[in-house]
């Protein structure tokens, strides 16, 4: 099967800041990437791209062979790290949201994932703790049958409970037809979980490696891998 | 539960000698139905690619065989289970003649020091049951 | 569409309910407390002014709110349907306000005037069709006055500065101001709303008088040129939302 996600030479302009540089990018089906980077490094600029939200000053990205544009924005499912929701929603508002407009939606998954999330279904998103809330930003990314997932920190700021849970719904929601790319700078919680890992450093793609190999060659860890080459 | 993994090496490495030791130790009889890869992945909180080489080399190694359309079964073959735990083993003894090497202990004074620990372990063992 | 339209209005409904029973509220503290009939129909009318401005300003923050919100912009919509949203949710609300205020008056004619509600469909003076044309030709500016204040709203998107709606504003009295010109160089006369309306005030009431379109003169030749504008930025607008505006 052809590569899933396919980024050509993309650059990205903020002002005087070069945040993408020359990236390219291949991502094959059924594999779950971390991409890498301390803030500021382009990591969401990124995955902000291949979602649709930003466009590239140059260069060319397709998601199963389509151009970045409607149609790709049904087969990727975005979590960014700020809320889809609307403040006059409640959770279950949220989910018929996603149920209106994305055709993919498993309604009954996402009412299993709350469950599993604790998160009730009248409970406004406004009185959700910053836990819950990604819970349930998680619980709707989660829920469509997408091909692409692009999840951007969805550990961070989370207790640790609430991160086992996570990593439990990304392992038990994988599938060999699709990918996900989850963008974090706690590594040490998740590495287990990668198949692959892509370090961006200050715009550019610094390396792109399957994990195991990093094991395997330089006998680190991801993370002391990433301490190195992030070090000041 | 997850198991903690050492990230500094191959997890799917990891998940081969746990699995072996489940054997070995009888957790796992011979002819036992395995988890699924998704079930083992879930529940140790891990890649199911990697599971998924995991059990490969397993197989690849004859400690595990694929029934077709009925799962992953661990060998029925004792002699092979037997091969598995003198391979262990050996491991073990291995480490352990390296650290004692290391420590600049002598052969004869090796076999002397286990002889007592043995002896002791069982009396110890003994004094237990005793009480 | 629909269903953006559906989310538009549940995120404003308690917006549109509080505004409704304020205008409710208005209009009967002007019938019971204000004694001059011409003051209160005055203030009335104001108040339904008021109402209507208010909605056009709910639709335009509905529009600048869902070309830059995450949710908005990930589902799978075409930008036409986002710009339309808005624009349909301004125009049911706007037609909401023009049933109030007909049934208000209504109300007004048969238990204030107590004149019978026949009165209202026999006036002489006015035909159908100019009623007709007039309301149309006021949608029409209404709409061609959005098209334009979402353009300009959709320029002001596309720049990443804090002087965005600056350049917004800007935009916007450019526009405006070339309108006026090129219809000045293209059809000779210029056209102001003053020769559509007028409103003159009696002592039995106010009287409203609607000089309608007058398609033989040449009018008319500006509003196509307008459809042909107005066109033209819609497809700048939708070009601009979703290659353009950043986010």
């Amino acid at each position: 099967m052809s590569n899933i996600l396919v980024v050509n030479q993309v650059n990205k302009v903020y002002g005087r800041k070069q945040a993408l540089n020359n990236v390219s990018l291949n991502i094959a089906p059924g594999r779950i990437v971390g991409l890498l980077g301390s803030n500021g490094s382009g990591k969401s600029t990124l995955m902000k791209l291949v979602a649709g939200l930003l466009h590239p000053a140059s260069g060319s990205i397709q998601v199963t062979g389509k151009p970045i544009g409607l149609e790709t924005k049904s087969l990727v499912s975005f979590m960014p790290d700020r809320p889809l929701t609307e403040k006059w929603m409640k959770v279950r508002d949220a989910i018929a949201y996603y149920r209106d407009f994305y055709a993919d939606f498993d309604e009954e998954k996402a009412r299993e994932m709350l469950e599993f999330m604790n998160l009730a279904e009248d409970e406004r998103v406004s009185h959700l703790s910053k836990g819950m809330n990604e819970r349930l930003q998680l619980t709707l990314a989660l829920s469509r049958k997408a091909r692409l997932y692009l999840l951007d920190e969805p550990i961070g700021g989370v207790d640790p409970v609430a991160r086992g849970k996570i990593l439990d719904a990304i392992v038990k929601f994988y599938d060999e037809d699709s990918s996900l790319i989850i963008s974090t700078h706690l590594v040490n919680d998740i590495e287990r979980i990668f198949d692959e890992v892509v370090f961006i450093r200050e715009g550019k793609v610094f390396m792109h490696e399957e994990v195991e190999t990093i094991r395997l060659k330089h006998g680190k860890s991801v993370d002391e891998m990433f301490k190195e080459v992030y070090a000041e | 539960m997850p198991i903690e993994f050492d990230n500094n090496l191959p997890i799917y490495l990891q998940i081969m000698q746990y699995i072996k030791r489940q054997i070995v130790t009888g957790t796992l009889k011979a002819g036992d139905k395995i988890p699924s890869v998704r079930e083992l992945a879930a529940e140790l909180q891990i890649n199911p690619n990697t599971v998924q080489r995991t059990f490969q080399e397993l197989e690849r190694e004859e400690v595990v065989e694929t029934k077709r359309g009925l799962g992953r079964y661990v060998t029925s073959e004792e002699r092979k289970i037997m091969m598995i735990k003198k391979e262990m083993a050996g491991e073990l003894l291995d480490r352990f003649l390296t650290g004692m090497q290391e420590l600049g202990i002598e052969e004869q004074d090796i076999v002397s020091i286990v002889t007592d620990a043995l002896a002791e372990g069982s009396q110890g063992k003994g004094e237990q049951t005793h009480e | 569409m629909m269903t953006l339209l559906k989310y538009d209005f549940r995120r404003s409904w308690n917006t549109l309910l509080a505004g409704l029973v304020i205008l409710i509220i208005v209009q009967l503290a002007l019938t019971i407390f204000v004694s001059s009939g011409v003051t209160a129909n005055v203030l009335g009318m104001m108040a339904y002014v008021g109402a209507g401005v208010a909605i056009f300003v709910k639709m335009i923050k509905t529009y600048t709110a869902n070309i830059r919100s995450y949710n908005r912009r990930l589902i799978p919509v075409t930008g036409l349907s986002h710009m339309l949203s808005p624009i349909i949710f301004g125009a049911l609300c706007g037609l909401g306000l023009l049933l109030i205020g007909f049934v208000h008056v209504c109300l007004y004619a048969t238990l204030k005037l107590k004149l019978s509600l026949f009165v209202f469909f026999d006036v002489p003076n006015i035909s159908v069709a100019e009623v007709m044309s007039t309301l149309l030709f006021t949608g029409w500016i209404v709409l061609f006055m959005t098209i334009m204040i979402f353009f300009s709203i959709s320029v002001a998107g596309t720049f990443r500065w804090k002087t965005g709606p600056w350049i917004g504003i800007v935009t916007f009295i450019v526009l405006i101001n070339l309108l006026s010109w090129l219809e000045n160089i293209i059809f000779s006369g210029k056209f102001s709303p003053n020769d559509l309306f007028q409103f003159t005030e009696e002592s039995t009431g106010i009287s409203f008088t609607a000089n309608g379109v007058i398609w033989a003169d040449g009018r008319w030749g500006t509003t196509v040129f307008e459809m042909a504008l107005a066109a033209l930025l819609v497809w700048g607008i939708i070009y601009m939302n979703t290659k353009k505006v950043e986010v």
